[in-house]
């Protein structure tokens, strides 16, 4: 049978001779000058690319001590993995030009990154928070069911007589959409919650909560989902149940929780033996730029060199309310378990630089007059917690008639749910 | 390593480029090679060893082959040729298929109240082996049949299966079209020219306009419900992503092949100007529909054995081609789907009510099957596929949060881009013509359009091409 014609080749072109030499010419150069520009003196004294380089050269010597082709084969991998983000981070490239780009598309775009959204009026989403809610149901996902690592651990605590009562805490713009899409009930944003004269929309959530919710309700676990106290918390104070640039709560809205929770928690009528005890508590001022700002200026670290930004996304101010003599009561009947949203404004690190001494365990402490042990991770709500909790070893539970389990509710979607073995 | 990445871009290049004009002419494919073997083998190491398998087996068959024409042993040749397809095949469907075939026998069994499989074994798919393993057996069938003679040196085949620009997305090659050039092949400034405008295009596609409608189309996709206009918004996205992905890789593949002084042919012509589903698979992917025809379309008689025989042929050849794309049932109904618009069209012959409407309705209609279609190749199985096409045409329930979506992928950035892709896909001209003739305005917008997509793409994560996952 006769071939059919060949497709056209790409080879020929009109080109002059002095055009095709600078246009070639200058192609390459783009490349050497993006190259050697990846290599300049580190900005906010970064690592050169060079670093990564050595460390790949020198796991390149480790390989003879593999246990075999396939663990070779995993090592090499993850080297080139390593080699390939030590590159990009390092690159004195992407630290000038990130920064600056990002600025752009956040500050006249309105567009985030993979991690964050841009509200409105200076409003920032933490992503995975938003698409729990816009995804779809979780429950969809066996492979991912929280409820069976949560009954378990319902059970478990049972069988040593603890109850077990569920904090999801709501994402913020589950709270206040309309920060995110002002037109999501036809009303411009900025007026504080208290001037404003409208019904809530339908409370956001994933599709499955109710289902979720339901099912842990049945088994005898308490969910108490603080969106209601948060929204109620905008409304009759005019301040803010979440902060601007970062994803967590406000030292208002935790309060606020915190006494609806304390109210729940006397509710229940446990035989709580040990003593009340009350804190007083001092009012201080602390500002800080949100993680949400961080997630959108990469790389780290260099924010002093791109003083824009700081326009962009000012500090914000709170005021903490400390507890004087607060501190973690490993014999306390009440044990808190979470996740950031406990840390924070309890503990300061890079990535909560909120002030200590006014987070949910102090002011669930203050209203409810009581001792509370915490153990909280940050991102580990659905698993790892509970894993550090089974470290600790069988005297951690000892005495307790309460877990409060508060998990950020987009790990529900998101989370790796495990059982864990309790001592 | 994925073009549109730093380590590719700044590192890779370069180096590859040097290492290769600075190797003496008779040994740049050794080069050439060893680059292309460093290259694939980036991602996944023990890979490598399964591309140089599948190479010597074809090779070998190639050989064997050549060493038993003109009056040898058929058995010989036809041994051989068996040989390699069997190979090629076993190794597509297992590290294809096999999680699939699990997968679909333990669904079948769950619904039939029977004990499922109990296999552990989760198999990794190799980066482009769909891509390699259909060229590799090009070259036995056209040595077999006779359109090729078989290579003797084992360099210079490797180099043709494993050759780095297209090894992993295609186009894919008929050995034909570079048999020459892996003996003998030009380097020139003009090659290069016109290599470094296909890459800077091909850049600018993926990073300035395929990442940015994928931004929205990942969105609507990832939600749980959809407002009907915005379901159709996601999916019209989903389409430019897919086309400016796709044809974006090829132009870069093409463009780094001439600077090695590689000719490949053309990969795609403007697919969503097509008037009908048959122009758009002339257009769309044409190395892959090229190979359908001449390897699976045509050897089952194609339309030479009456009407009916070629409506089965049209039907078998995209349902094989949907399973190509993925193992998966979307990918079935994908093909299927475009197997059913290619029957009809075939039995609708050239009906002159068809011809009298209007060029511009014919070529909307087409655009308008082709996202339908698009909607099952993108969704990760049948019920999202069927859930989102149940939103675009408003018989969903949106729940509340499908507004937010909204408000979301209507941000000014999302809708001018996507605006732009529009007006890029049907009035622009295509990479191939515009490089055609090079002019000092267009080098100085090729180099503009390369450093816009240079530095945003150090603000974008992991960039993957759509098609490597085939």
């Amino acid at each position: 049978m006769k071939p059919k014609p060949e497709l056209p080749a790409s080879g020929s072109t009109d080109v002059s001779r002095p055009l095709a030499h600078v246009f070639t010419a200058a192609w390459l150069l783009t490349f050497v000058a993006f190259s050697a520009a990846a290599w300049l003196p580190p900005l906010g004294g970064r690592d050169l690319p060079g670093e990564p380089l050595g460390i790949f050269f020198a796991a390149a010597s480790e390989l003879t001590a593999a246990e075999g082709p396939i663990d070779a084969n995993r090592r090499l991998e993850s080297m080139m993995d390593e080699l390939e983000n030590g590159l990009e981070n390092t690159s004195a490239l992407r630290a000038a030009t990130l920064p600056t780009l990002q600025w752009l598309l956040t500050g006249w775009c309105g567009v985030g990154n993979e991690q964050v959204y841009v509200g409105y009026r200076g409003w920032l989403f933490y992503r995975p928070g938003v698409d729990y809610m816009t995804g779809p149901p979780l429950l969809d996902r066996p492979e991912a069911d929280p409820r069976p690592a949560l009954l378990d651990f319902h059970q478990q605590l049972q069988r040593r007589g603890i109850e077990l009562l569920i904090l999801p805490v709501p994402s913020k713009a589950m709270v206040r959409p309309e920060r995110l899409a002002p037109l999501y009930d036809g009303r411009d944003d900025d007026a504080p919650p208290s001037h404003k004269t409208r019904s809530h929309p339908a409370r956001l959530h994933n599709p499955s909560f109710s289902e979720l919710q339901s099912t842990l309700e049945s088994a005898g676990t308490r969910v108490f989902d603080p969106g209601e106290t948060l929204s109620r918390y905008e409304e009759q104070s005019g301040e803010n149940a979440y902060l601007r640039t970062d994803s967590h709560w406000t030292p208002g809205g935790i309060d606020a929780v915190a006494h609806e929770l304390a109210t729940r928690i006397r509710g229940l009528d446990l035989p709580f033996e040990g003593p009340t005890q009350s804190w007083r508590r001092y009012s201080g001022e602390h500002r800080a730029r949100g993680d949400l700002v961080r997630m959108l200026f990469e790389p780290p670290g260099t924010l002093e060199l791109f003083p824009w930004w700081k326009k962009l996304y000012p500090k914000e101010s709170v005021r903490l309310e400390r507890l004087r003599g607060w501190a973690v009561d490993q014999q306390a009947e009440i044990l808190l378990l979470g996740d950031s949203f406990t840390n924070v404004f309890s503990v300061s690190d890079a990535s909560l630089p909120w002030g200590t001494g006014a987070g949910l365990a102090e002011q669930l402490s203050f209203h409810l007059e009581r001792g509370v042990d915490q153990i909280a991770i940050n991102n580990e709500s659905a698993t790892g917690v509970r894993q550090r909790l089974a470290l600790a070893g069988a005297s951690r539970l000892a005495g307790k008639k309460l877990v409060v389990y508060q998990i950020a509710v987009r790990e529900f979607a998101v989370g790796d749910w495990r059982r864990v073995e309790l001592p | 390593m994925v073009f549109s990445s730093h380590l590719f871009c700044f590192y890779f290049l370069p180096l590859a480029l040097l290492f290769y004009y600075a190797t003496p002419a008779r040994w740049r494919n050794l080069t050439l090679t060893i680059l292309s073997y460093l290259f694939y083998g980036w991602a996944h190491p023990a890979f490598v060893f399964l591309m140089l398998f599948s190479t010597a087996v074809d090779y070998l068959c190639g050989l064997t082959i050549a060493r038993h024409a003109d009056g040898g042993s058929e058995r010989a040749r036809r041994a051989a040729l068996t040989v390699s397809m069997v190979t090629n095949l076993s190794l597509l469907g297992f590290f294809k298929y096999f999680n699939f075939g699990i997968d679909s026998a333990n669904a079948l069994a769950a619904a039939l109240g029977w004990g499922g499989l109990d296999v552990a074994l989760r198999v990794t798919l190799p980066l482009g082996i769909s891509f390699y393993t259909f060229q590799s057996m090009s070259y036995t069938i056209d040595v077999y049949r006779g359109r090729s003679a078989a290579l003797r040196d084992p360099v210079d085949f490797a180099c043709y299966v494993a050759m780095f620009p297209q090894l992993v997305a295609g186009p894919i090659l008929r050995f034909s079209e570079v048999a020459e050039q892996l003996r003998e092949r030009r380097h020139g400034f003009d090659r290069a020219a016109r290599g470094a405008a296909f890459f800077s295009l091909g850049m600018a596609k993926k990073i300035l306009l395929a990442n940015p409608c994928g931004k929205v189309a990942d969105l609507c996709w990832d939600a749980g419900s959809l407002h009907i206009l915005d379901a159709w918004y996601g999916a019209v996205a989903y389409a430019f992503q897919i086309y400016f992905d796709f044809s974006g890789y090829s132009d870069m593949a093409i463009g780094l092949a001439l600077f090695f002084g590689f000719a490949l042919p053309k990969n795609f012509d403007s697919p969503y100007r097509a008037r009908s589903i048959t122009e758009f698979w002339r257009r769309w992917h044409m190395s892959l529909s090229r190979w359908l025809r001449d390897y699976l379309y045509i050897p089952l008689g194609g339309n030479q054995r009456g009407p009916t025989r070629t409506y089965v042929n049209l039907f078998a050849v995209m349902l094989i081609g949907g399973l190509w794309h993925g193992a998966a049932w979307t990918f079935v109904v994908w093909g299927s789907f475009h197997g059913l618009l290619l029957m009809a069209e075939r039995a609708r012959g050239k009906e002159r009510a068809y011809g009298a409407v209007p060029p511009a309705l014919r070529l909307a209609w087409t655009f308008l099957l082709v996202v339908i279609s698009w909607v099952f190749f993108r969704a990760p199985d049948l019920a999202t596929a069927l859930r989102y096409l149940g939103d675009m045409i408003g018989i969903g329930s949106p729940q509340g949060a499908a507004g937010l979506v909204g408000e979301i992928i209507h941000r000014p950035y999302y809708l001018g881009t996507f605006a732009v892709a529009a007006v890029v896909v049907w009035t622009a001209p295509q990479t191939w013509d515009f490089s055609r003739r090079l002019t000092w305005p267009k080098a100085v917008y090729c180099l503009a359009v390369l450093f816009m997509a240079l530095v945003m793409m150090e603000t974008q994560g992991y960039n993957p091409f759509i098609y490597f996952i085939f």
